[in-house]
């Protein structure tokens, strides 16, 4: 049926379709696997209370058992001691009672006797006296029989009884067996625990002995190592060295004069100006170069892996030769200055103490390059400032006030062959002059040095 | 059996109380659930899912309210739910939140019966399908359909009146042509 649109779709609402047989189905068996989840969710933990309980069950019963018997056994005798105890009052009762029931007799016979006598005195008493005897008799019967019931009953409690001590006195046996095991088993055990205790005692001796070596050689090692280290840190050579020396200045002069001066005692100095020389007339040419050589001990200190200072303590020979020449600009005729070009060989003997830092460019390598820079110190202890040559004496004018100290700066490069020997090249500078005169004498010198370490004699 | 007495039984999970009331209320829910989806298949499928959830969840019903609606409204969450997980309709569901403008809605004197309006609402694309459904039908508001949706209530607005026009027109077009059969 067909409807306005607005209607049909209120009428949406109730549109109905029927499902397959299958969605029910489905939902079912969905239901199910839930139900059947649930229940097996529920069932794992019974079979987990059960792991836990069974064997805590059979332990108690394990142990209980051999208490529960021996208890038992106790509980047996104590009962039956009871009962022996309640069957012996219930036979002295028994006793008392027969022995009541034959005075009872003896009496009612006695009385029985007497009423025999007195038969005649009527039947009826008779009959009577008769039926309680026959009544009495018959009680004890009955007691009789109690009593032999009672006695059976005890004699099958006393027959327990002993079953009970027998049992009670294997259990007694069994334990002493097994008390006597035990104390075999414990001496065994202490035998070989005493033999273990002397095994670990001489262990322990062996181990003490080899801890005291391992000490004593660790002690050994620490002071080898505490050597090299400081053996490594300090190493002293022996330096050779030698080189060429260069005169920074020209105007070094000689004085000389004649033996007439010298015998007319004519000490006042020349004073030749600017040194003696005059450059102007340009007559004075002097050789600057020379030549030195030295021999000495070399230290050196490690101060980090690249860093090292360096000291020592050395001989120095060092000669140059000097040219001199007339100077005719003095002002003392009387002076006979050499007339000649003369060669004047200056020499001097130094100690030298040189302080350098070094800087290695690539540690622990075979082949080590440093650079290295300090100062030297020398002390001049003998010269030949003074000479004679051809009845001329030659000196220096101002020759007590010679330097005997001179401090010169050097700088240079080493090369280091795998700790055997180093060889290195200084140029070295005299910041202090050969003579206090003005005309100053300042040296320069290039030095190679070959250092070898003693520790390589050694070897 | 009365109403709270089947459900008692249901929720003690006895297999014949729950049998009947889904009996009770299958095809109902399965109409619903073919309005939602494009198949039948895929409402039996919306079914099967909306009745597993009411079982599970029965415990929660109270018994003031009528348990048909209770059902129903499982039933359509259900359905979104669906919707919402299965590709085929995702794409369609995708509810951009740039509210179209409104079409007016123009009433209508157009004649229809309830199954040729189901089997078009279910020819509309998945987004207009389900907002018609959920305003039309089911009588919810367009906030809260905004809310189950997540989305804002502009683009429900717009989306519910577009959706009906396209119904209409399609509906339009359907009786032409079955006129023009007619008519030769």
């Amino acid at each position: 049926m067909q409807n306005n649109f607005n209607d049909t779709v209120n009428e949406l609402k109730d549109f109905n379709l029927n499902p397959s047989e299958q969605v029910w189905k489905e939902i079912e068996s969905n239901l199910e696997e839930k139900k059947k989840r649930r229940i097996v969710a529920w069932w794992w933990i019974f079979p987990l209370i059960g792991l836990f309980i069974i064997p805590v069950f059979i332990l108690n019963s394990n142990n209980s058992d051999i208490s529960n018997k021996k208890k038992n056994g106790l509980n047996n005798i104590e009962s039956n001691e009871t009962n022996m105890q309640s069957a012996e009052k219930q036979e002295n009762k028994t006793a008392e009672i027969l022995k009541n029931e034959q005075s009872a007799l003896k009496s009612d016979f006695s009385s029985l006797q007497n009423s025999s006598a007195r038969v005649q005195k009527g039947l009826s008493s008779t009959t009577s006296v008769s039926a309680r005897m026959q009544t009495a008799l018959s009680h004890t019967q009955n007691g009789s029989a109690r009593m032999q019931k009672r006695l059976s009953h005890t004699q099958s409690d006393v027959a327990r009884m002993q079953t009970a001590l027998s049992h009670t006195q294997n259990d007694s046996a069994r334990m002493q067996m097994a008390l006597s095991h035990t104390q075999n088993g414990s001496a065994s055990v202490q035998t070989d625990l005493a033999s273990e205790i002397i095994k670990n005692e001489t262990l322990q001796n062996k181990n003490i002995d080899t801890l005291k070596q391992i000490d004593s050689s660790a002690t050994k090692e620490n002071t080898i190592a505490k050597t090299i280290k400081k053996s490594e840190k300090t190493v002293w050579s022996l330096a050779i060295g030698g080189g060429a020396n260069y005169v920074s200045r020209n105007n070094v002069f000689g004085e000389a004069k004649t033996q007439d001066a010298l015998n007319n005692n004519l000490t006042s100095s020349p004073t030749a100006t600017s040194g003696g020389v005059n450059s102007s007339s340009n007559i004075l040419s002097l050789p600057k170069t020379g030549y030195h050589f030295s021999l000495g001990v070399n230290v050196d200190l490690k101060l980090s892996e690249r860093w090292m200072l360096q000291s020592g303590l050395k001989y120095q020979y060092l000669e140059n030769k000097l040219g001199l020449q007339e100077d005719s600009t003095t002002f003392f005729p009387s002076y006979y200055y050499l007339s000649s070009k003369e060669v004047y060989t200056n020499y001097s003997n130094q100690i030298q103490v040189p302080i350098n830092i070094s800087y290695c460019i690539n540690p622990q390598n075979k082949t080590e390059f440093s650079l290295k820079m300090g100062a030297d110190v020398s002390w001049i202890f003998k010269d030949n400032w003074l000479n004679k040559v051809d009845n001329v004496y030659r000196y220096q004018s101002l020759i007590e006030q010679n330097q005997r100290v001179l401090i010169a700066l050097e700088t240079g490069a080493s090369v280091n062959f795998n700790n055997k020997f180093s060889l290195s090249l200084v140029a070295r500078k005299y910041l202090t002059p050969a003579q206090k005169s003005s005309s100053k004498y300042y040296w320069q010198q290039l030095d190679f040095q070959l250092n070898i370490p003693f520790k390589s004699f050694k070897k | 059996m009365e109403t709270l007495q089947l459900v008692k039984a249901c929720i003690k999970n006895n297999r014949q109380a729950q049998q009947t009331l889904y009996s009770q209320y299958a095809s109902n829910m399965l109409g619903l659930c073919y309005r939602y989806t494009k198949s039948l298949h895929d409402a039996e499928d919306v079914l099967q899912e909306g009745f597993i959830k009411v079982f599970k969840n029965l415990h929660q019903y109270k018994s003031d309210g009528e348990l048909g609606a209770w059902i129903r409204r499982i039933m359509v969450n259900t359905a979104l739910t669906y919707l919402t997980k299965h590709n085929r309709y995702k794409n369609e569901m995708n509810l951009s939140d740039v509210s179209l403008h409104p079409v007016a809605n123009e009433e209508t004197e157009l004649k229809i019966n309830v199954k040729d309006l189901v089997e078009q609402v279910r020819k509309l694309p998945a987004s207009y399908q389900t907002i018609f459904n959920l305003v039309a039908v089911e009588g919810y508001s367009q906030m809260e359909i905004a809310e189950m949706l997540q989305t804002n209530v502009n683009t429900i607005r717009s989306q519910y009146s577009r959706g009906r026009a396209m119904l209409i027109k399609m509906i339009e077009q359907e009786n032409i042509k079955a006129n023009s059969k007619y008519a030769k």
